[in-house]
């Protein structure tokens, strides 16, 4: 016969994790499941759900022949500044973290403390801060360069948007991978370095083969929030430019924004590229974490 | 002075000012806006005018007009009972991840960690939609709820990483002295992993303080939190520079001020439990 | 839950007051106020106001706006008079927008709404705001003091509704017109364009003549700002973006590939040439403050933002400004006329009062505080006021815009096409017209880009 206490005593870990799958599930598929079948409907903001026609899959395939222009461009964009965002934060990061390993100053926890600030700081907030920086006319970035050295920037024309954007994000974020990395290197264990000394490795040698093996774990976990953060990315760019000029920032997210937002209102055409990025999304997150697992497991 | 200890000095020196570089870099734009804050508005859009007037005007006219003060408190009680909830939840569901063996576990682990990656952008308009109908639009705890959606995952892949490190044996030794599983989390896990929780609560905090996109559209009046007061400040007559960058300073404080107090908490436990400590 | 607390202490009040006062004052919700008070003036209004929605709070959606803030300001006094306390939620544009379509959709919170002159039309076919007739052609409940043919005809015709039916009170109007720089002007001995081929001229002229020094700022972000950029000057050239005369039999028909549409975008994208080189990313804001720091010889946007650049304390340009019409194209005049209104959320459960509150701010009677507190004139009345034009140097400038904006008028043209999906064609063209500004298309490509898409959205 079945019984409740059996099914839990064989199933242990239910009551730890059923109220988190619950809610997850609840938060999560309703609003998925919304965004399946809007996908499919010809649906705009404000409209009677009784107004909303069933179009079949025209939303992708105006996605996928090119009667959507910005996508491509978009999808482009944004797996680029995913590329460049992650590997710059990363490497600046680790650069970070090993002078801040090193460092016998009294005035590091101060560093620390301000490496923190980006992270305080509210990002609505600070993107507009950003945008005065950058403004080419009244800002302070082209007054410093105009009277250094002579030239100004347009920082948010065309040519530059993007990495201005980038500029903001590596700001904000690489501190964050820094920090990460940082705690994981002060946690190292010394023994393998005295004896890679010992044995006359170089500190290349010791920097490739002890330590990047130890903190794999913690790369990887750095590289997942990174790389799917930067795939999300939305308010700075939103601040910043609000995708332009052209469409020269116009990423995923904002792509979705502009189809879906009041100006345009086109739920049904948004909730299709929104599905595009929620897949391009999870491929990324489940390759990142499958690795990052092996990682954790190869170093126990 | 020996040639070594000449060189090593040199190094250190170089390390300094590498550091130094780059912690202006990232404390420059928050100057930046402490200044802005604290000039008069033909002033702000010159920044070549470094010795204009400082004044304390901006944060007045914020204070008289008072209307950034609820701002402020729905903040606060989102992001108290939002990262509360979640690490209390998040650490029993981590407890159940890194303790039990299951044929299904890392297909579910996964399941929940991908909540924390879902864009805002897609999913705000059906919690819009299903907000109405439970009638919470417009309250904090919407907002409380809806911040679970990245909190609660992100606590359960940070505590599990922390529970695994903990070894079983410990807690085998508690069974051992007659405690119960419960009792074994309570007196044996939690002590161990409390570094970790702090560096957690850290990041659930400064997730629910400054999220913009739910509490933009989830928010009628009642609930409106302090990165939403941009859209007060974006008027059709100018940016409020004065008032947008007070508010900044303002949001930024307290964030920092929890951080740097329990910073050496914070370094310890963003290791995420990867490296035994 | 909250709604219903607060609509049943409102009744329980009213209940209550009517039970303590003498005779037949019996208010209903659906009723006019009771009949021996007389409204005539703004005292005895307050009273038969307080009598009935004494304790009554609602919720007002404004954008960021010096309208809002006027309306604040007047905020202790409507509530001292009429006993109705006043929720604000008060957001940037676009997304106020947003915030107001999901309320229709489904919230119900708000009661008021401040709805720009472009989203008309959409809200109509959405059914986001009651007609506001029914309370305009209601004596109590609109008194003679409100005044409602005060309000500039322009605005009461041309920005208020759609299809003949009007769906908001005006309460901040503009066209557009330039503001120049006097005494750059004075130094090369310049005069200020009447035509268009002047007006690039000029700013090919000013175009680095000085130091750090640009022709024009004009907004021309990509979207809606562009698209609302490049109609300054559209009609100008007789060009446009529907066929209006078929609009008006519900036939939509796109105009954007004609000659004249084509015209329009060429000289806007030539003009913006001559522009600082980030324009691209400009809305209003960042065009205003260009031309306030000094950057541009010339501007271009609303009559509403004038009073900024004549304030010293705003603008380092305040006491070298001069300001002139939209200057005439090959097919005469067409300027700007767009504004801001309220209106009545339809799902409002407090509609009589929301109306007190439009009535109140709105009212002729207000209308000079209004304004003093800084709220944009739509009202004959104000214009006419000569304290007021002391105060305000650009009066006279912007009156003889006003009156070059009549002549689409009297083409029977409406400067924002009256068709539920226009938002979504401005963004299109503001986007392929962005385009072609940062050199990436052509702007024939441009046009015929913003035919496809605009026709695929049509259908």
């Amino acid at each position: 016969m079945f019984s409740v206490k059996g099914f839990l005593q064989r199933n242990g870990h239910l009551k730890y994790v059923a109220p988190v799958m619950c809610l997850m599930m609840v938060l999560s598929i309703i609003p998925t499941i919304f965004l399946i079948v809007a996908s499919f409907t010809n649906y705009q903001l404000g409209w009677d759900f009784s107004r909303a026609k069933f179009v079949g899959i025209d939303n992708y395939i105006r996605l996928f022949t090119g009667a959507d222009t910005a996508f491509w461009h978009s999808v482009l964009i944004s797996v680029a500044f995913m590329v460049v965002a992650t590997a710059i934060e990363l490497a600046l990061g680790f650069w970070i973290a090993t002078l801040l390993n090193n460092s016998e100053s009294k005035l590091k926890p101060l560093a620390v403390g301000i490496m923190i600030l980006p992270l305080a700081m509210t990002p609505s907030i600070a993107a507009q801060v950003w945008k005065l920086i950058f403004n080419s006319e009244y800002g302070l970035l082209n007054y410093i360069l105009q009277n250094t050295f002579g030239f100004s920037v347009t920082w948010l024309g065309q040519d530059m948007a993007f990495w201005s954007i980038l500029l903001v994000d590596l700001w904000q974020f690489t501190p964050f991978v820094a920090l990460i990395l940082y705690a994981g290197l002060r946690s190292m264990p010394a023994e393998p370095y005295e004896a890679a000394a010992i044995d006359g490795a170089t500190s290349w040698q010791m920097f490739r083969f002890l330590t990047i093996p130890m903190l794999s774990k913690l790369i990887y976990l750095a590289l997942l929030l990174r790389a799917v953060d930067a795939l999300k990315l939305f308010d700075t760019a939103f601040v910043l430019t609000q995708g332009g000029p052209g469409n020269a920032t116009e990423f995923l997210s904002l792509h979705v924004f502009r189809l879906a937002n009041a100006q345009n209102g086109l739920v049904g055409r948004a909730s299709a590229v929104a599905m595009v990025l929620l897949v391009i999304v999870m491929v990324v997150s489940r390759f990142l974490i499958k690795r990052q697992r092996r990682a954790a497991e190869v170093m126990l | 002075m020996s040639n070594v200890t000449t060189h090593k000095k040199v190094r250190a020196t170089g390390r300094g000012v590498l550091l130094l570089i780059f912690s202006l870099g990232f404390l420059f734009p928050f100057i930046w806006m402490l200044l802005v804050s604290l000039r008069n508005r033909v002033d702000i859009l010159d920044p070549g005018n470094i010795f204009a007037p400082l004044t304390l005007i901006n944060y007045e006219t914020l204070f008289a007009a008072g209307d950034i003060f609820p701002y402020f408190i729905n903040s606060a009680i989102i992001a108290v009972v939002n990262t509360v909830f979640s690490l209390v939840v998040g650490t029993f569901a981590a407890y159940g991840f890194a303790r039990y063996n299951w044929k299904k576990r890392e297909d579910r682990a996964f399941f929940i960690l991908s909540q924390r990656f879902l864009p805002a952008m897609a999913v705000v308009i059906p919690f819009f939609l299903m907000a109405t109908f439970v009638h919470l639009l417009d309250t904090v705890w919407l907002l409380a709820i809806c911040y679970t959606l990245f909190n609660v995952p992100f606590t359960v892949w940070m505590m599990r990483g922390f529970i695994e490190d903990i070894p079983f044996e410990l807690e085998e030794a508690a069974f051992v002295d007659g405690c119960n599983r419960m009792q074994t989390l309570r007196q044996v896990v939690f002590p161990l992993v409390l570094p970790g929780m702090v560096a957690t609560a850290i990041f659930c905090i400064i997730n629910s303080w400054n999220e913009f996109v739910f509490a933009n559209f989830l928010s009628v009046v009642h609930a409106k939190t302090v990165p939403t007061s941009v859209m007060m400040y974006l008027s059709v007559s100018g940016v409020k520079w004065g008032e947008m960058t007070a508010t900044g300073v303002l949001a930024a404080i307290p964030v920092l001020v929890f951080a740097v107090s329990v910073q050496k908490h914070m370094i310890r436990g963003m290791t995420f439990g990867a490296v035994k400590g | 839950m909250r709604r219903i607390v607060a609509a049943s202490a409102a009744a329980c009040l009213v209940v209550s007051l009517a039970a303590c006062s003498p005779g037949d004052q019996t208010p209903t919700s659906a009723g006019t106020p009771a009949a021996n008070v007389d409204v005539s003036t703004l005292k005895g209004w307050g009273e038969a106001m307080k009598a009935q929605f004494d304790g009554t709070n609602i919720t007002v959606a404004m954008a960021s706006h010096p309208s809002t803030d006027a309306f604040k300001a007047m905020e202790a006094e409507f509530t001292e008079l009429t006993g109705i306390s006043i929720t604000w939620d008060i957001v940037e544009e676009t997304n106020l927008k947003n915030k107001q379509l999901l309320d229709a959709q489904g919230g119900g919170n708000y009661d008021v709404m401040m709805v720009d002159a472009f989203w008309m039309s959409e809200y109509a076919s959405k059914k986001v705001l009651d007609p506001v007739a029914t309370w305009v052609d209601s004596p109590e409940r609109t008194p003679g003091w409100f005044d409602y043919e005060d309000i500039m005809p322009a605005y009461r015709n041309g920005i208020a509704g759609s299809n003949g039916t009007n769906y908001g009170i005006p309460t901040a109007g503009e066209t557009r017109f330039i503001a120049y720089r006097t005494d750059l002007f004075e130094k090369y001995g310049k005069e200020p364009p009447k035509n268009m081929d002047e007006y690039l001229e000029l700013a090919k002229f000013f175009n680095g003549k000085e130091d750090g020094l640009y022709g024009v700022s004009m907004r021309a972000q990509r979207g809606i700002h562009f698209a609302s950029g490049w109609m300054s000057l559209m009609y100008n050239f007789g060009g446009g973006f529907l066929d209006q005369a078929a609009l008006a039999n519900n036939e939509v028909k796109l105009t954007v590939d004609t000659p004249e549409t084509k015209q329009s975008l060429q000289f806007y994208v030539d003009l913006l040439r001559n522009a600082p080189p980030d324009v691209g990313s400009y809305t209003h804001e960042e065009a205003l403050n260009a031309f306030m720091v000094g950057s541009t010889a010339m501007w271009l946007d609303a009559t509403a933002l004038a009073n900024q650049i004549t304030d010293p304390a705003k603008s380092k340009v305040a006491d070298n400004v001069g300001f002139v019409s939209t200057p005439t194209g090959p097919k005469g005049d067409g300027a700007a006329l767009a504004g801001w209104n309220l209106g009545i959320s339809a799902k409002s459960s407090n509609k009589d009062a929301a109306w007190a509150f439009i009535a109140f701010m709105a009212s002729k009677e207000k209308a000079v505080d209004y304004v003093k507190n800084g709220g944009v004139a739509t009202r004959g009345s104000v214009f006419e006021n000569s304290e007021l034009a002391a105060l305000n140097p650009s009066y006279p400038a912007q009156k003889v815009a006003l009156e070059s904006a009549n002549g689409l008028v009297e083409k029977g043209l409406s400067w924002i096409p009256q068709y539920d999906q226009i938002n979504q064609i401005l963004d299109i063209a503001g986007t392929y017209g962005s385009d072609a500004l940062a050199g990436n298309i052509s702007v024939d490509d441009a046009v015929s880009k913003i035919t496809k898409d605009a026709q695929d959205l049509i259908g």
